[in-house]
């Protein structure tokens, strides 16, 4: 006979938001975190320029807070000091959540439908034997799910519709309705147990119809009548006299290549004989299905220790098996063949290898070209730069290099960035509408700007000598200036001299002297013998001020009596 | 820079330069360089421009330009204000201004135009192609190609602005475009030297492309601000008009703050390599100085004179007539003699035309909208009530001409106090129509005078604290949450910057520069426009093409049309605007004549029909309902606030009702002048003046001033202001939020000349501290009495009709302070009977049925008119209804009409209960069913019957309320009488019985929450409205109070603890603990969870 689960995860989306946050980068300061120190979640979306709540935690719903509120009410009802996160709600990450889950539920029975927007299905039928009885099937199913960081109620019965309505609207979080018990176990719920649309329950309501023994009990003929033929049914699969189907999950099985030898082996001769197989055996799969590696796992099954697990990851897609060869080659060969200590008796070595390929991509499409597959130069060029950079990585190690990124600032040294290599792809790389390419700047840009000493005539240039490292020269051309301002947003707002002596007494701001670095005026002066510099002029209104920058890019302070300081910041090739 | 202790003043050191636009009176050294700038972006380009138009007028007075011109893109809406702050130049100052636009023409990529009329013929042309560029595009956008700038090129200069971006090939290509269609050397090159990398470089090659293609250079600025030292605002902006915060922006921001108003001098010395650069700007503002705005006379329209007359003498004509009409016993001497002054007057200024516009619109509305003729069509509805409100539309001319009710030998409003002959303004007048009519009006005026000429006004909307805050704490990065927070609690912000205590109270760190920087950029942007929206109902009406005088461009609102400049503006340029507004009392004033009108005709056909104007006047009885603050549903007085002042104020004569009507407001309640004005009427405190000019101003109002008038009537005969002076007092009242030093310097000349002339300081202060109060919600008497008017009205349909005044109130809603239940509630305790919907009796609206009054479908949830006309049609025609599905058939009307009837248990002329109407109903199908159609169903069989459960009487009352918003069966706490009792509620009917519960006494009451209430004036205290059974239960909650309660203050049903208070009539419980009595509504109750018993009104 046929026995299912209902699960049911009240707050999943919220679950899944606090989940993250422990788990997430800020890993650290939340791992110690208790509950009641997590912030209140609400989920929004806006609905006709109005924010609402579509989720809430369990906590605001307890002070309040119910789906489909705006989001100003729902802040009214939470404690005004009270922690809040609020997010836009994302549908789509709550099904690829779910998704996940219903892949975790595979371990308590083979058939499982995820049950959107919060439900899992389970057909435990056959099972309850491995668990020692129906009880602790789901008991145990329950506390799975809430060890994952979910709330979960969870109920067992003969039918899916049977399950759904206990899991939801059962007093009790864990629910087992008795086979044939169908029709009695479900009268004093509610009639949107029935899971029918919200119109009917309302006009069910309207005639006085609330719980589902009310519902059962009417003449089934006037009933469709009138509400149509769905609530019957609805009816007959609750009771169990229509069958209920669910779309099952498949799980999916990773591409894999696999080799196991006769015995351990200790010899390298034989690791790369079977590498190479098992890597070329991995590729004809992948490429039959267009797909490219994105990430390698390779596991080395051993006799004396651990299996140990090797992971290779690429920069861009990739289904060349020359190159994947020389990045796993080079992992195979820091591989310790020898084995566990000279005095085991245990024999040594390699028993096997498997190759998986948990990451793919599809490789792009390339257009024949005279007749040959990826010939085009733009194609060819990408993929052998992205060897290249795999072999950099797999060299150096995916910190170590880096690759320019425009910050989009005006401020000289910072405006452009190293990231990581291996870092996803901005979204954007040409420059958004309205902004400016950058302007010119010198090759070489010192990381500390270097004090010089200059003469040049006032307010604004040229520049005719530089004295720089004890160094005279004289100034041939010089062009500029260039002025370029601080980015005034990350200091503090110097005191404002304008405000109106205000009659009444308030509290005074603590104001310290303004931190702000002055503005910069750039020149680019070409001194005897031809070199071009990059000099500035950090124009310095008030007197007897001391800068410093907080920005990292600290410099002399200027002596007090001159008005204005002047460096070398770069120098052009 | 040294620490600045409180009160010690450290000159700025940008300002010291230059004052703010305040000229010394010799002015500024003359510079040694002639220098026009012409290519000035003020905030009139939204979110572009960092200062107002006339703070670049002014501080380029301050450095001794010779002209400035304001070239915004794609408007001229920044182009009176400049203009105007022009004008106020001292004048010694000898900066002209040059009224221009910015074009940035769609095949010319990385260019603009900048243009300059030199007559008004080529003003008319850049206006006339303004508009076809805005009426193409989508609202705020515009689109115009080289071939509109060529169509409409004569008589203007041009300057071509490229972007720094654009390279030599193309420019040279746009130039020559340019330069065969500005000839004649019309056209310049643009070139600006702001400190960026290539500056040199670039002016070498501009000059090469300038002369190779014959377009001589000029030199310019290209300015966003006035100032330097606006650049973090000019960055906020930026951010603000591209939705990110200043960390994205990222090189979209300006490198440096070059971009400003500078010295003549400095120009040259910049320019130093091309002298005749900055000696063109001037030759080109010499050249434009054949236009200034003055030119632009404004013309009234003709229609409104018919051929052969003057419009004096039309003017003149319809007064006559009028007299005779509002004065059948003829004219009363006072009377004529007014007349005749105010036609002096009028003559004078010429203002016939306006009298006569304004009375074509009453004439229209009067007229029953277009006249029906013989058999009026389907749907006439017959005149719409209006009536004129502004000081002069309480003059005797506007009187006679009907378009007010005002008898000027009630209220003695000056004429000439708003028409000024030094001011050469058009008087103002705002016409109120009924609300759900205004549209006729309006499409009235666009048929009359056509789309070209009538216009709506805009209203430029601008930043308050709120939005501010807002805008300003995104552009700072700041997380929407906290953002969120500061906006919604203002109260730690204010002019002078942040208030750390109350920032503290918030949980945050006032010391945080970005909180710092959001205080003092919140204050920079205070008054910065932020996008152009319609006035709610003034119209532009002009003789010549209004396009031609300022820009149209489109509305959102389909089929309407935007001029470009405000209310302000519009004023500034004498044009003739009539604000047509729409007032739900008139609507529901006008149902109710008409319902009184029926009955009268019914008792004696001979009567003459009660009107507006024939209303008994001072109807003791009426004035006896209003003391008692009996005054549910009636005009204005009708508000929580209004009820508990009526009491105290005991108004006795139609002047009383002015001034209650003005009284509960922002202003006088901020100057503190109620409780005096109260204290002296009930002879409590001696009525003294504290100098004689101010008994001539105050007598009226107990020396006590109240009125927005009397403030000015005390500057000019208190404080010394000229008449002039004091009218801009008045305007800057309106505007001080933006202008905000304006009003400071008036106060402080207020406040000295008061003083001067022996007024003690405190007084002085409060009638300063009224006056910005007025900027609020500023109320004239001349408003206050054409309001006056209607509460009087309305106080004497409720007195006198309260059964049709109830039914008009019901049928024009949604309107006022109160929902049908408590309309419904309050008619039937004054003793009129109120009968159910019944789809046989009910008609759409409520009707008068034998003195008792029938609920009409109109107030079903959820079902149209057209529904509620398809049944009573039938019925009318064949009789009452038998059965549902006869009804069904005949009137042929929808399934899902009927099943919202039967929810709301409207079938009970059919012997149909609720519940069985609802299963009945549910079986009819709007989808044609083929077989069956048409066959009546058999009745419900008794298995049926008894499957559906008998609805108790509690749920009766609540699915009532759930369909009609009212119960006719009883209140949705009587059923919870024992309950409530139980927890030691008494009823709140207790609570007006003084013996029953004195003051001081710790109470409990329970009810339904009728309303929620938190004035922004009121300190963080929320006032609530309970209602069970017997009565109301008026709730304070301290702001501590409802923090702890605030869950159980959100509900709907509330046991309130707490202690009475009593001040007079007025009771108040102070709440000290709050219960919820919401069931616990389970999703198996029959209160339905979705849909809340009571939809409570909460004001925030």
């Amino acid at each position: 006979m046929r026995r299912v689960l209902a699960v049911w995860l009240p707050t999943f989306s919220t679950d899944r938001i606090v989940r993250a946050m422990l788990h997430g980068a800020g890993g650290a300061a939340w791992g110690k975190t208790r509950e009641r120190r997590l912030p209140l979640v609400l989920l929004t979306s806006k609905r006709g320029g109005i924010e609402q709540v579509e989720r809430c935690c369990l906590r605001a719903r307890q002070e309040g807070v119910s789906c489909g509120m705006t989001l100003a009410h729902a802040r009214s009802l939470l404690p005004p000091r009270a922690e809040l996160l609020v997010q836009a709600h994302e549908p789509h990450h709550d099904e690829e959540a779910l998704l996940r889950l219903a892949r975790w539920a595979l371990r308590v029975a083979p058939t499982v439908a995820a049950d959107a927007p919060d439900g899992l299905l389970i057909d435990i039928t056959g099972t309850q034997r491995l668990y020692r009885g129906e009880p602790r099937v789901v008991r145990s199913v329950a506390q799975g799910i809430n060890r994952l960081g979910f709330a979960v109620r969870v109920a067992a019965a003969s039918t899916f519709a049977c399950a759904w309505a206990a899991a939801r609207y059962s007093s009790d979080a864990v629910t087992v309705v008795p086979a044939g018990q169908e029709r009695a176990w479900n009268r004093e719920y509610p009639i949107a147990a029935l899971r029918i649309d919200p119109a009917t329950i309302e006009g069910l309501r309207e005639l006085g119809i609330v719980r589902l023994g009310q519902v059962l009990a009417m003449p089934r003929t006037p009933l469709a009548a009138r509400f149509g033929p769905d609530i019957l049914a609805r009816i007959d699969r609750l009771v169990g006299q229509l069958d209920e189907q669910i779309d099952p999950i498949r799980p999916r099985e990773p591409i894999r290549a696999e080799m196991v030898f006769d015995g351990p082996s200790d010899r390298w001769e034989a690791l790369e004989l079977a590498g190479r197989r098992t890597l070329t055996e991995l590729l004809d799969h992948l490429r039959r299905h267009q797909r490219g590696v994105r990430r390698l796992d390779v596991h080395l099954a051993r006799p004396d220790r651990v299996n140990e697990q090797l992971t290779i990851t690429l920069s861009r897609a990739s289904a060349n098996e020359k190159h994947l060869w020389s990045l796993l080659r080079a992992r195979l060969e820091g591989v310790d063949l020898g084995g566990g200590a000279p005095d085991s008796t245990a024999p040594t070595g390699i028993e096997g290898v498997t190759l998986i390929a948990s990451r793919t991509a599809v490789l792009r499409a390339r257009q024949a070209v005279d007749g040959r597959l990826g010939s085009t130069d733009d194609h060819a060029a990408e993929a052998s730069l992205g060897e290249v950079i795999d072999t950099l990585v797999q060299r150096l190690g995916a910190d170590r290099v880096l690759r320019f990124k425009d910050a989009s600032t005006h401020i000289p040294e910072q405006a452009v960035i190293f990231e990581s290599v291996m870092s996803p792809y901005p979204e954007r790389i040409t420059p958004r509408a309205g902004e400016k390419l950058p302007p010119p700047r010198p090759a070489r840009l010192f990381e500390v700007a270097q004090r010089a000493a200059v003469m040049a005539l006032t307010p604004d240039g040229p520049v005719t000598r530089l004295r720089w490292h004890g160094h005279d020269y004289a100034v041939t051309a010089c062009v500029g200036p260039e002025k370029i301002e601080p980015e005034w947003w990350r200091w503090e707002s110097p005191p404002d001299h304008d405000e109106q002596p205000s009659g009444r007494q308030r509290t005074r701001l603590r104001h310290t002297p303004s931190a702000m670095p002055p503005a910069r005026d750039y020149f680019s002066v070409q001194i005897e013998g031809g070199r071009w510099l990059w000099v500035y002029r950090a124009a310095i209104s008030e007197p007897s001020t001391s800068t410093s920058c907080a920005d990292g890019s600290d410099h002399v302070a200027p002596p007090a009596s001159s008005r204005s300081a002047w460096f070398v910041h770069g120098e052009w090739c | 820079m040294p620490a600045s202790e409180p009160g010690k003043h450290v000159p700025h050191p940008h300002r010291t330069a230059h004052t703010d636009g305040a000229l010394s009176p010799g002015g500024a050294p003359r510079p040694y360089t002639r220098f026009a700038e012409l290519c000035v972006t003020s905030n009139a380009t939204f979110l572009t421009g960092a200062s107002h138009p006339e703070e670049f007028i002014r501080e380029a007075a301050s450095l001794g330009y010779e002209a400035l011109a304001v070239a915004d893109l794609h408007t001229l809406g920044g182009i009176v204000r400049a203009h105007v702050a022009a004008k106020e130049l001292p004048e010694h100052a000898r900066t002209r201004f040059v009224p221009a636009a910015r074009v940035r023409p769609t095949d010319m990529d990385g260019l603009a135009v900048c243009l300059y009329p030199t007559d008004m013929a080529a003003y008319r042309r850049l206006c006339r192609m303004l508009t076809i560029g805005k009426r193409r595009a989508a609202k705020g956008q515009c689109t115009l190609t080289s071939d509109d700038l060529r169509d409409f090129s004569a008589g203007l200069l041009a300057i071509a602005m490229p972007d720094d971006s654009l390279s030599m090939e193309p420019l040279r290509a746009h130039l020559r475009a340019l330069a065969s269609i500005y000839d004649d050397d019309r056209l310049s090159l643009g070139a600006r030297m702001s400190f960026r990398h290539d500056d040199v470089d670039r002016l070498e090659l501009l000059q090469l492309t300038s002369q190779a293609c014959g377009v001589p250079l000029v030199a310019t600025n290209d300015p966003h601000a006035n100032r330097a030292d606006r650049r973090m605002l000019q960055d906020v902006l930026t951010c603000i008009r591209l939705r990110c915060s200043l960390a994205e922006a990222g090189r979209r921001l300006h490198p440096n703050s070059e971009r400003h108003l500078k010295h003549p001098d400095e120009m040259a010395r910049l320019f130093s390599g091309d002298p005749d650069a900055v000696a063109r700007s001037v030759a080109i503002a010499e050249r434009a100085r054949g236009f200034s705005l003055d030119e632009l006379r404004y013309q009234y329209p003709d229609e409104v004179v018919p051929a052969g007359c003057t419009p004096m003498g039309h003017l003149r004509d319809l007064t006559e007539q009028g007299t005779r009409e509002r004065y059948p016993g003829g004219v009363p001497a006072k009377v004529r003699a007014q007349i005749e002054h105010e036609m002096e007057l009028i003559e004078d200024l010429d203002y016939a035309r306006y009298f006569l516009t304004v009375y074509d619109l009453v004439r229209f509305a009067r007229s029953g909208a277009e006249n029906p003729g013989a058999d009026p069509p389907q749907g006439w509805q017959g005149e719409i009530l209006c009536q004129g409100r502004g000081a002069a539309a309480n003059s005797a001319v506007c009187y006679c001409l009907g378009v007010t009710a005002v008898d000027p030998a009630r209220i003695d409003v000056l004429f000439e106090r708003f028409i000024s002959k030094e001011r050469n303004e058009p008087p103002d007048i705002d016409i109120d129509f009924e609300h759900e009519r205004r549209e006729e009006v309006i499409q009235y005026i666009y048929r009359k005078y056509g789309r070209d000429r009538a216009a709506l006004t805009a209203e430029v909307i601008t930043y308050r604290p709120r939005s501010a805050v807002r805008d300003v704490g995104k552009a700072l990065g700041l997380s929407l949450d906290l953002v969120d927070r500061l906006a919604k609690d203002i109260e730690w912000w204010d002019e002078g910057g942040v208030n750390g205590a109350k920032l503290k109270a918030l949980g945050l760190n006032p010391d945080d520069p970005a909180l710092q920087w959001l205080a003092r950029l919140t204050k920079e942007i205070l008054g910065f426009p932020r996008h152009r929206s319609q006035h709610v109902g003034g119209f532009v009406i002009t003789r010549t093409p209004l396009c031609e005088l300022v820009p149209i461009e489109n509305a959102a609102m389909p089929d309407r049309t935007v001029v470009e400049w405000d209310k302000d503006d519009i004023d500034a340029m004498g044009m003739l605007k009539v604000d047509v507004l729409g007032l739900g009392m008139l609507t529901c004033i006008r149902k109710a004549l008409a319902l009184v009108n029926n009955k009268r005709a019914r008792e004696s056909p001979a009567q003459p029909a009660l009107t507006l104007a024939t209303i008994p006047p001072e109807d003791p009885a009426t004035y006896a309902m209003i003391q008692k603050a009996d005054t549910l549903g009636v005009f204005q007085i009708e508000s929580r606030a209004q009820m508990s002042m009526l009491p105290r104020l005991k108004p006795r004569e139609f002047y009383d009702l002015v001034i209650e009507v003005a009284i509960v407001r922002p202003g006088p309640i901020q100057g503190d002048m109620v409780h005096p004005y109260l204290r002296r009427r009930n002879g409590e405190e001696p009525v003294e003046y504290a100098h004689p000019a101010i008994e001539q101003v105050l007598k009226k109002t107990l020396g006590v001033p109240l009125f927005q008038e009397q403030c000015m009537a005390l500057a000019v005969k208190a404080a010394g202001f000229t008449p002039g002076q004091a009218d801009e007092l008045r305007r800057s009242m309106a505007a001080w939020k933006r202008k905000g030093h304006l009003i400071h310097r008036f106060g402080m000349q207020l406040i000295d000349g008061m003083m001067s002339n022996g007024i003690p300081r405190e007084f002085a202060e409060r009638c300063f501290e009224q006056i910005k109060g007025f900027s609020e919600y500023g109320f004239p008497e001349s408003h206050a009495a054409s309001f006056a008017l209607l509460v009087y009205a309305s106080c004497w349909l409720k007195k006198h009709h309260p059964a049709e005044f109830a039914a008009a109130l019901l049928n024009s809603q949604p309107m006022g302070f109160y929902a049908p239940a408590q309309i419904v509630r309050d008619v039937k305790a004054h003793g009129v009977r109120v009968l159910p919907i019944d789809v046989n009796r009910s008609a759409w609206d409520c009707t008068i049925e034998r003195g008792a009054m029938r609920l009409g479908m109109r107030l079903v949830n959820g079902l149209g008119k057209p529904d509620a006309d398809l049944i009573r049609g039938a019925v009318v025609q064949r009789g009452a209804m038998k059965d549902l599905t006869t009804l069904w058939r005949i009137s042929g009307v929808s399934a899902k009409a009927l099943r919202r009837l039967a929810s709301a248990d409207a079938f009970e002329s059919m012997g149909l209960k609720r519940r069985e109407a609802i299963w009945q109903a549910r079986l009819l199908r709007d989808d044609p069913m083929p077989l069956f159609a048409g066959l009546s169903e058999p009745p419900p069989s008794d298995a049926e019957r008894a499957s559906i459960p008998e609805i108790t009487a509690r749920g009766a009352v609540v699915q009532d309320y759930q369909t009609i918003g009212l119960s006719l069966k009883g209140h949705p706490m009587q059923s919870r009488c024992d309950e409530v009792r139980a927890a030691g509620a008494v009823p709140c009917g207790w609570l007006s019985d003084a013996t029953k519960t004195p003051d001081g006494l710790a109470v409990r009451v329970a009810g339904i929450v009728l309303m929620r209430q938190r004035p922004g004036t009121a300190g963080g205290v929320t006032f609530m409205t309970l209602e069970d059974e017997t009565g109301i239960a008026n709730l304070i909650i301290w702001q501590r109070v409802y923090q702890r309660y605030r869950k159980q203050a959100r509900t709907g049903t509330v046991l309130a603890i707490g202690r009475v208070q009593r001040q007079g009539e007025v009771v108040h419980v102070i709440v000290t603990k709050l219960r919820s009595l919401d069931a616990l509504t389970g999703s198996t109750s029959v209160v339905s969870a979705r849909r809340p018993l009571v939809r409570s009104r909460d004001f925030h």
